[in-house]
């Protein structure tokens, strides 16, 4: 119970993209030990949306909510 | 390619010209050095300054679209390819780790203390020793931080000293803005020395040379002057001309002692130069509370960085029978695990060998910029790394609290929830400023920003030397890594120049020293642990100009002693 209510605020979901960027690092890294290439363009995209989550939000989902 | 270049890249052979000055003026590789380009690299660099100054920003949201626009300018202008710029990723978020463990480990010392009442046992006792408001702030905010600068470095005494300073009654933005400016003297020769071994490598010089010494030296006195105007900025902020007036005495003593001491260790032991002046430093203020110059209750009433009815709020909550040398155990204790480890040799040798690193291999992009293999990036050494004694500190000082029942039942559960509740949020912003670094870097996009200053400006160019140490400090957090990234860069320019080479590195270290009181990463530690994330603008907008004019004056010495 307690779990779901950290997971709800911003602490935990950027949480859940600090993981999702620590799966994104490890597939890069696999990637590139074995020279495939579409493990790396999977991992990067990855990291990219994880990064993107808190001005995305911020910035363009809770305005949008607000109007 | 042989081993020596691909130990250190960027470089024909250590100690001469690094491999992009090899090619003609004009083009570094293949990447064409033209205004357009010089822009598209500043880009990012722009971009997360207004969104933080401007638009006021966190760096939590500013930080990823800095890195985007690195990522399209990489892919896009400087042709680069995704798996290289995955690769740049991955390497910025294991460089990231190195900081986010300091962050979290140092947040957790400060929860321990915090759910004990450490911090408001620490504020009266300080306040029972020095009765002088101004010198208690000082004692904090300019010389205790400058302590932790000594021997931990990499944002801990912003994380830690920003709590103390609330503690005291300082208002949170303030609490972090002076532990910036009181630990940035430290930045080069504190943590051991480990950004003046950086400087020293990347530039290659060798240990016990004139060239050493000098540059030692001069990165020593330009520190000095800095350490002097960073005292004197915390008393104009604490109270104007009147607290200036105060202070005067204590901060010649003081910074004769650090930046006198540095500059003097500077040319004997660079390992200890920080350190030895910054712990007589910690003991000479507490003498300095026993004069009748600064025995007696002083104050400035109308501070503008005090808020005193929080800390007689605070006051009326603190019913311990905890004394000041208790509340001070785990930062006693991180002293000394931090001495013992570093400084006994043997012990050190063994810990040391326990090193975890990933190998990455040799990516290019299409202008030929050669990010060369490594087959153990960046390895974290667990059992010597300030993560690892800021969290042995925490936990011998939770379990002592706890035993000693100043931390309830139910309150170990929840400093370690506290903890990772406050650090996510930087944590994000740590690896996003960390990944465009690297991003910039790997493309080549650091290199022409640097290059194109040198080109255009000639010898001119030395007036601008200590801020590209500060811009490598701003964009990676660290003076270590603003001297690894651009030691080499400014000793050839200097050398190409023809000017003299000590002066410039001295000011590129001293500027990189100078550029971590507005580095973002280092800022978020502070407003993390003073719970104001999201005002790093702010924080910054307080810093620029004192840090813009001190760099300046740095760079001017340092043009002047060049042409005479």
């Amino acid at each position: 119970m307690e779990q779901n209510g950290f997971f709800q605020t911003k602490a935990g979901r950027l949480t859940i993209a600090f993981l999702v960027i620590a799966v994104a690092f490890v597939l890069i890294v696999t990637g590139l030990q074995s020279d495939g290439n579409g493990l790396c363009t999977v991992g990067f995209l990855m990291i990219v949306a994880a990064m993107l989550y808190s001005p995305v939000k911020v910035y363009l989902i809770d305005r949008l909510y607000r109007k | 390619m042989d081993l020596e270049k691909k130990k250190t890249p960027g470089f024909c052979s250590k100690g001469r010209a690094p491999e992009h000055f090899c090619k003609s003026k004009g083009e570094i590789m293949n990447i064409p050095v033209t205004p357009f380009m010089w822009l598209m690299a500043f880009l990012p660099i722009i971009v997360l300054l207004i969104l933080m100054l401007k638009f006021k920003w966190g760096a939590t949201e500013a930080a990823p679209l800095g890195l985007m626009i690195a990522i399209v300018t990489g892919l896009c202008f400087y042709k680069a390819d995704v798996r290289l710029l995955a690769a740049e990723s991955a390497k910025g978020f294991w460089s990231a780790l190195v900081i986010l463990i300091i962050i979290w480990t140092a947040v957790l010392l400060y929860q321990v203390g915090n759910e004990a009442n450490a911090y408001q046992v620490i504020r009266n006792g300080l306040k029972k020793f020095l009765p002088n408001e101004l010198l208690l702030v000082l004692a904090i905010g300019y010389v205790f931080t400058s302590f932790l600068q000594g021997i931990t470095g990499f944002g801990v005494p912003d994380a830690v000293g920003a709590p103390l300073l609330i503690g005291i009654g300082v208002n949170p933005l303030w609490a972090v803005v002076l532990p910036l400016f009181g630990e940035s003297w430290g930045n080069t020769y504190g943590t051991l020395a480990a950004a003046w071994d950086a400087l020293a490598m990347s530039a290659g010089l060798t240990q016990g040379t004139d060239a050493y010494l000098m540059t030692a030296f001069w990165t020593a006195a330009f520190i000095w002057f800095w350490n002097a105007v960073s005292g004197f900025a915390v008393c104009w902020f604490y109270g104007k001309g009147k607290a200036i007036k105060k202070g005067f005495p204590a901060i010649l003593l003081l910074s004769a002692i650090q930046g006198g001491g540095e500059l003097l260790l500077s040319q004997i032991n660079t390992t200890l130069s920080c350190f030895v002046p910054a712990c007589v430093s910690l003991i000479a203020i507490l003498f300095l509370g026993r004069t009748r110059f600064y025995g007696e209750e002083w104050c400035v009433e109308d501070s503008p960085i005090m808020n005193r009815q929080h800390t007689e709020k605070e006051n009326s909550q603190v019913s311990t029978d905890m004394t000041l040398l208790q509340a001070f155990v785990p930062y006693i204790l991180l002293s000394v695990i931090t001495l013992a480890v570093l400084l006994i040799k043997p012990l050190n040798n063994v810990l040391n060998q326990v090193a975890l690193g990933l190998p990455f291999p040799e990516t290019v992009t299409g202008y030929g910029r050669v990010n060369a293999a490594s087959d153990c990036y960046s390895p974290i050494r667990p059992f010597t790394h300030a993560g690892m004694f800021l969290f042995l500190s925490a936990v011998i000082g939770l379990v002592y609290y706890r035993k000693k029942g100043w931390i309830k039942k139910g309150g170990v559960k929840k400093v370690f929830v506290n903890a990772i509740s406050m650090t996510m949020p930087s944590g994000i912003s740590v690896i996003g400023l960390v990944m465009m670094s690297k991003v910039m870097d790997g493309t080549g996009q650091t290199i022409v920003l640097a290059n194109g200053i040198a080109n255009v400006l000639g010898k001119v160019y030395v007036l601008l030397a200590p801020f590209v140490g500060l811009l490598g400090t701003f964009m990676t957090g660290s003076n270590m890594s603003s001297n690894i990234l651009f030691g080499g860069f400014q000793s050839t320019t200097a050398n190409l120049l023809n000017v003299n080479a000590s002066v410039v590195l001295g000011a590129q270290s001293a500027g990189g020293a100078v550029g971590s009181t507005i580095a973002p990463s280092k800022i978020i530690l502070g407003t993390t642990t003073a719970n104001i994330l999201g005002q790093e603008g702010e924080v910054i907008k307080k810093i620029m100009p004192i840090t813009l004019t001190g760099t300046a004056i740095i760079g001017i010495i340092g043009y002047l002693l060049t042409i005479i």
